[in-house]
C-alpha cells in the first residue's frame, strides 16, 4: 500500500453550523472498526458537505446523523467487536487529534499499556525525577505527610477487620444475643442470660458453649493504692473455644478451685512488675482474697472480649451468695452482665440455631427475651447497633466515614502536587510539543505524566510507613493497635498511593497533555497555557489562610495553657494530700486525723476527685430559669486554701446540718445570673424548689474550671478528705494518717495522695494536654505542606525570570532590589491568605471560647503571633530559594540570547 | 458452477467502480454512491455501498488503496477502489450469460 502524502491541513472551519454533530462523529468511532474509520468518516464528511450545500445545514445534520445510526449493522459491528477482542484495550481511544503528528507514522503506535510503553514511562518518569531532584523531594515530602494520616487511619481499619481473626474455628463460633422487647420497644443487647448457656448445651447443633460473665471494673488493693482491674468470670472451655493460649496454669483449676484467679500478661506485669505472678495472692474490694493460679498470653490481635483477669464462674456464684455483687447466673432477668459464646459443629449452622432459639423465648415480668446468634467474625466491624458491646470497636459506618476522610486527605496532598506541576507548566511545554511531533498520542502524553506522578506518590509510601511504624509508639492510642502485615493491607497501601499519585496527576496531565506542538515550539512566551493561570497561588492562599487559622488557635490554646499552668503551680500548695473516702462517713475519721501532730488542718470536699462529681440543678432567680453544675464543698476549704472571695463572706462557722440556707457562686456563674454580678450577694436563688441566699462570690480558676458552678454544702456528697500537713512532715504524716484509716476501715487500703505530686503532675512538669498535641500537630502538618508547596513555587518563579532578572541587574538593579521583586508577590499571596485565614481563626477562637470559658484571649497580641509566625515562614521559605536572584550574573544567564 | 456469485446490488457496485475508475474522480464511497443513486433513483447510502465495496474486495473481485486527503473530508484519506482482473472477468461473464438469454428470447417480445 503506498503512502499517500497530504498536507498537515489546517483544522475545517470551525463553525458548528458546517459541522457534522459531534455525537455522530464519536458514535462513528465507537461503532466503526478502527482500519475502517477514516475512510468512512471522511467519505460521509465529503457528502455532509454536498448535502449542506443542497438541502441546508440543518437538515444535512439531521441526514448526517441518520447516516451515522446505519453504522449498526452487523458487517460493522462484528468486526467492531472482533478488532476490540484482539487488541489489547486502549485506555484512551484514539481521538480525533487536534494536531496531526508531523508525519503519519509508518507503525501504528503501541496500544497505551504495552509493557514496552510502561517501561518506557518509567525510565523516563525516573530520569525526569531524578533530573529535578529539588521538586521531586518537595512533592514527596508533601505528599508522605498527607498520606501518614492515610496510613494511619489504613493500619487503624486493618486493625479492626483483624479482630478476633486469631480464635481457632472461627466460623463456628457464635455470640448469642437478647432481643428484648419492653412495651413494645425493642432493644438488641450482646449479652445473654446464663440459664440459656446449660439448655444451650443441649441442642445437637452446639458443640460447646462458653458462659461469661462480665463483672466490668473491681479495685485490687495493692500498698500503692487501688487500680481498678477489669473482671469477667467464665468456665475452662473458654480456652478451649477461643484463641487465647494459658502460658502458666491449668484450665481445668476454674472448676476445682473458686479462689483461683487468672490474669493477663499485661495485667500481671501492671500489678507485679517483673516477678513471677504464679501463687501471689491478691485482694479485691469487697470481692476477698484470691490467688493467681495461672497467665494468659496477652492475645496477638485486636478483640471483641478483651480480658484483664478471670475468675472462674463457681467463684461468680459464691460471691453473688454473698451480695457481693449483681445475682446473674441462675436469673433469667440478668442478662446484662453475661454473655454466652457456643463453638457449633460445622459452619453453616447459624441459620439452623437461629431457628432453634425461636424455641428459647422467654417472657420475664415487664419484658419479652428473643435470642439470636451472631457469629464472631461480624462483631467488628458491626452492623447491628447492639447494647452493652463495648469493644467492639469500629462500626461499618465508622469505617465508611474513615474511608472519605482518607479519600479527602488524598485529594489534599493532590494539591501540592497539582500547583508545582502547574507552575512548572513552561518548562514541561518544550517536551510535551516534542513528543507529540515525534509521534505521541495525547494518550502518551498523559501516560507518561500520570506515571510520574504515581511514582512520586509511591516513593511517598515507601518513605511514609517505615515513618509512620517508628511514630505509631510516640502516638498515644496508636502503640496497643495490633494489626498483621498481609498482603490485603499491603494491596490496600499502594493502591491507596496509586489513587493518590493518579489523582494527583490527573489535572496537570490532562493541561499539559492539550498543548499544541506549533505552539508550544514557536514562541514559549506569548502562549497564554492556561485559561486560569492564578491556580497555584489561589492554593498557596487556601494553604497559608488554613495554616494561619491553625496556628492562631494553637497560640490561644498554648496561652490558656500556660496561664492555666501558672495558676495551679501557684494556687496549689505541695504540703496537701488527698485521701480518698471510699464511701464511708468521715466525720469521725477527720477529728482523729486533725489531732496528729504533723496535721495542720483537714477539710472534706468533692473538689480533688477525678471525674470531678458534678451535678447539676436548676436555678431560679427574677423568673430566669438556668441548669448550673454544683460542687460540695466544707466551709472550712476555703479558709484553708487562702481564696480570697471576690465579693460577700464565706459560709458562717456553724451552718445547719439539715436545710440548704446558703450558696457560694463563681464569677462565670454570677455574671450568668445578674447583670453587675456584685448585687448577687445577699439575694434569694430558688434551688430546685428550695429557695436559698448568696453569700458569695468565688473566682472562677478555683477548681480550674471556667464554667459557671454553684459551691453548696452537701456534707453526703463529699468524697475527699484534703489533709493540710506542716511543712516537711509528709514521710510521718503519711505513715500517721494510714495508721489511723487502718484502725478505722480495716477492709480497704488507704487511697493517699500528695494533692500537688499526683493530681498535677502532668500540668506542672510542662506536659502537652491531649488537645494541644492533635491541635499543634495538624497546625505543624498543614505548615509544612504549605512551606514546601510555595518552597516549590518559589524556586520555579526565580529559575523562569532569570533572563529577566539578568536583564534588570545590567540595568543597574541592586541585588536587593532583584530579591525584593521575586519576593514582593509572595508576600502579597501571605497578606491575602492572612485576610482570610485571621478572620477565620478569629470566629473558630470564638467558637472555642464558648466551649472553654471566657479565659481564651482573642487579643491582638495572640493573632498576631499565630499570623505573623505563620508569615514567617513562609517568607523565610520563599527567600530561600528567591536570594539566588541576587547572585544572577547576567553574563550566565543571557549567554544565550 | 465455480463462477462467483453475485447479488443484484454487488453487481451494480462493481459496474459502478469499473465505470468511476477510469474518471479523474476515482471509485469511492462517495462517487460510486452518487452514480447509482443517479442511474437506480434508489437512495443508497454510503455506509452500505462500502459494506459491498468490503465484501468484493474480500472476494478478491476489487483492489484498494488509500489516498487523496481533502479539505471536505476533514484530511481524511479515501479508498480508492479498481478493478481487478478476477472483476473484470466475473462483469464479462455476466454480461455474456445475460446475452445468452435474451439472444434466446424471441423478437415479438419486445414489441
Amino acid at each position: 500500500m503506498n503512502k499517500s502524502l497530504f498536507d498537515p491541513t489546517p483544522q475545517p472551519q470551525r463553525r458548528t453550523s458546517a459541522r457534522p454533530p459531534r455525537w455522530a462523529d464519536r458514535l462513528l468511532s465507537w461503532l466503526t472498526p478502527t482500519d475502517l474509520l477514516e475512510e468512512l468518516q471522511g467519505d460521509l464528511h465529503e457528502q455532509f458537505a454536498q448535502q449542506v450545500g443542497q438541502v441546508g445545514s440543518w437538515r444535512a445534520r439531521f441526514w448526517y446523523g441518520l447516516e451515522a445510526l446505519k453504522v449498526i449493522r452487523p458487517y460493522y459491528l462484528r468486526r467492531r467487536v472482533a478488532s476490540l477482542a484482539n487488541r489489547q484495550k486502549e485506555p484512551f481511544p484514539k481521538r480525533r487529534a487536534t494536531t496531526r503528528p508531523y508525519f503519519t507514522p509508518e507503525y501504528p503506535s503501541p496500544s497505551l499499556l504495552h509493557p514496552d510503553m510502561i517501561r518506557n514511562y518509567v525510565k523516563i518518569a525516573w530520569r525526569t525525577l531524578w533530573k529535578n531532584k529539588l521538586f521531586s523531594l518537595v512533592n514527596i515530602l508533601s505528599l508522605s505527610l498527607s498520606m501518614a494520616v492515610g496510613v494511619i487511619l489504613f493500619t487503624g481499619l486493618k486493625a479492626t477487620f483483624d479482630t478476633d481473626q486469631f480464635h481457632p474455628k472461627l466460623n463456628q463460633l457464635v455470640r448469642i444475643l437478647t432481643q428484648e422487647t419492653t412495651e413494645g420497644v425493642q432493644t438488641n443487647w450482646a449479652t445473654a442470660p446464663l440459664p440459656l448457656a446449660t439448655q444451650l448445651g443441649s441442642v445437637s447443633l452446639v458443640e460447646k458453649t462458653v458462659k461469661v460473665g462480665l463483672a466490668g471494673k473491681h479495685n485490687l488493693q495493692t500498698d500503692k493504692g487501688d487500680v481498678p482491674i477489669d473482671l469477667k468470670f467464665s468456665e475452662p472451655s473458654f480456652f478451649d473455644v477461643f484463641g487465647f493460649n494459658l502460658l502458666s496454669g491449668n484450665a481445668q483449676s476454674l472448676t476445682n478451685n473458686p479462689t483461683t484467679l487468672f490474669l493477663t500478661q499485661k495485667t500481671a506485669k501492671k500489678l507485679f512488675g517483673n516477678t513471677n505472678a504464679v501463687g501471689q495472692t491478691v485482694q479485691f474490694e469487697k470481692l476477698g482474697y484470691f490467688t493467681v493460679g495461672g497467665i494468659i498470653q496477652d492475645p496477638p490481635l485486636e478483640t471483641h472480649l478483651p480480658i484483664e483477669a478471670m475468675l472462674s464462674i463457681r467463684a461468680a456464684e459464691l460471691l453473688e451468695k454473698k451480695g457481693a455483687i449483681p445475682t446473674s447466673s441462675q436469673d433469667w432477668g440478668g442478662f446484662k452482665s453475661s454473655a454466652i459464646y457456643a463453638r457449633l459443629q460445622s459452619e453453616g449452622n447459624v441459620e439452623q440455631l437461629n431457628a432453634t432459639l425461636q424455641h428459647y423465648t422467654r417472657t420475664l415480668d415487664k419484658s419479652h427475651l428473643q435470642f439470636l446468634a451472631q457469629p464472631i467474625e461480624e462483631i467488628t466491624p458491626g452492623k447491628i447497633d447492639l447494647k452493652n458491646n463495648p469493644h467492639a470497636g469500629t462500626s461499618w459506618e465508622d469505617v465508611k466515614t474513615q474511608l472519605v476522610i482518607i479519600l479527602s486527605l488524598t485529594l489534599l496532598a493532590a494539591f501540592n502536587y497539582i500547583s508545582l506541576a502547574l507552575a512548572r507548566a513552561f518548562s514541561r511545554a518544550q517536551e510535551v510539543g516534542v513528543r507529540k511531533t515525534i509521534g505521541a498520542t495525547r494518550g502518551q502524553v498523559i501516560g507518561q505524566f500520570l506515571m510520574e506522578s504515581t511514582l512520586v506518590a509511591l516513593l511517598a509510601l515507601a518513605f511514609t510507613v517505615p515513618c509512620v511504624t517508628v511514630l505509631a509508639h510516640y502516638i498515644p492510642d496508636m502503640d496497643d493497635v495490633t494489626f498483621s502485615w498481609d498482603i490485603a493491607l499491603v494491596v490496600s497501601l499502594i493502591t491507596y498511593a496509586l489513587i493518590t499519585g493518579l489523582v494527583a496527576g490527573a489535572l496537570p496531565a490532562w493541561l499539559l497533555s492539550a498543548f499544541e506542538p506549533i505552539q508550544v515550539l514557536r514562541k514559549m512566551k506569548n502562549i497564554k497555557l492556561f485559561r486560569g493561570v492564578a491556580v497555584y497561588k489561589a492554593l498557596i492562599v487556601v494553604q497559608f489562610s488554613v495554616t494561619i487559622l491553625f496556628m492562631i488557635l494553637v497560640v490561644i490554646v498554648a496561652d490558656y495553657d500556660r496561664k492555666n499552668k501558672a495558676i495551679i503551680r501557684s494556687t496549689v500548695p505541695s504540703n496537701v494530700l488527698t485521701l480518698d473516702l471510699k464511701g464511708e462517713h468521715y466525720q469521725n475519721l477527720q477529728t482523729e486525723l486533725s489531732q496528729l501532730s504533723q496535721v495542720e488542718k483537714t477539710l472534706a470536699t468533692n473538689w480533688y476527685y477525678e471525674p470531678l462529681k458534678l451535678g447539676k440543678d436548676s436555678v431560679t432567680i427574677n423568673d430566669k430559669t438556668l441548669a448550673i453544675h454544683y460542687v460540695s464543698i466544707d466551709p472550712k476549704a476555703i479558709e484553708t486554701e487562702g481564696i480570697r472571695l471576690l465579693a460577700g463572706q464565706n459560709f458562717p462557722e456553724t451552718m445547719p446540718q439539715r436545710t440548704e440556707q446558703y450558696v457560694l457562686v463563681n464569677e462565670a456563674a454570677a455574671t450568668l445570673l445578674a447583670s453587675k454580678s456584685e448585687t448577687l450577694v445577699g439575694q434569694n436563688l430558688l434551688l430546685d424548689s428550695a429557695s436559698v441566699q448568696v453569700i458569695g462570690i468565688l473566682p472562677n480558676e478555683l477548681i480550674g474550671q471556667q464554667r459557671p458552678l454553684l459551691y453548696r454544702y452537701l456534707p453526703q456528697e463529699i468524697t475527699t478528705l484534703t489533709i493540710k500537713i506542716k511543712p516537711d512532715t509528709e514521710l510521718e504524716a503519711i505513715k500517721a494518717i494510714q495508721s489511723v484509716w487502718k484502725e478505722h476501715f480495716p477492709q480497704k487500703t488507704a487511697n493517699l495522695y500528695n494533692l500537688k505530686a499526683y493530681r498535677y503532675s502532668g500540668e506542672i512538669n510542662g506536659e502537652i494536654s491531649g488537645e494541644m498535641e492533635i491541635l499543634g500537630g495538624s497546625a505543624l502538618i498543614v505548615m509544612i505542606i504549605a512551606a514546601l508547596g510555595i518552597l516549590g513555587i518559589a524556586s520555579y518563579s526565580v529559575e523562569t525570570r532569570t533572563k529577566e532578572l539578568g536583564v534588570r541587574k545590567i540595568l543597574g538593579a541592586n541585588n536587593i532590589k532583584l530579591v525584593w521583586i521575586v519576593t514582593k508577590n509572595f508576600g502579597l499571596l501571605m497578606l491575602l491568605a492572612g485576610l482570610i485565614g485571621v478572620p477565620a481563626g478569629l470566629f473558630c477562637g470564638d467558637l472555642l471560647r464558648k466551649e472553654l470559658g471566657s479565659y481564651l484571649d482573642l487579643g491582638l497580641i495572640n493573632i498576631s503571633i499565630g499570623f505573623i509566625s505563620v508569615a514567617l515562614v513562609g517568607l523565610l521559605t520563599v527567600l530561600s530559594q528567591t536570594i539566588r536572584a541576587g547572585q544572577i550574573e547576567p553574563v550566565k544567564v543571557l549567554k544565550a540570547e | 458452477m465455480s463462477r462467483t456469485y453475485l447479488g443484484e446490488f454487488e453487481e451494480l457496485v462493481l459496474l459502478a467502480v469499473a465505470l468511476l475508475q477510469q474518471h479523474p474522480t476515482g471509485a469511492y464511497g462517495v462517487t460510486i454512491a452518487d452514480e447509482l443513486q443517479q442511474r437506480t433513483h434508489r437512495t443508497t447510502s454510503v455506509t452500505g455501498v462500502h459494506v459491498v465495496l468490503y465484501r468484493l474486495e474480500e472476494k478478491g473481485l476489487v483492489g484498494s488503496e488509500l489516498g487523496g486527503a481533502t479539505l471536505a473530508r476533514g484530511g481524511r484519506r479515501k479508498r480508492l477502489f479498481t478493478l481487478t482482473a478476477a472483476g473484470q472477468q466475473v462483469l464479462r461473464e455476466m454480461r455474456q450469460l445475460r446475452m445468452g438469454f435474451w439472444e434466446a428470447l424471441p423478437t415479438p417480445f419486445f414489441s
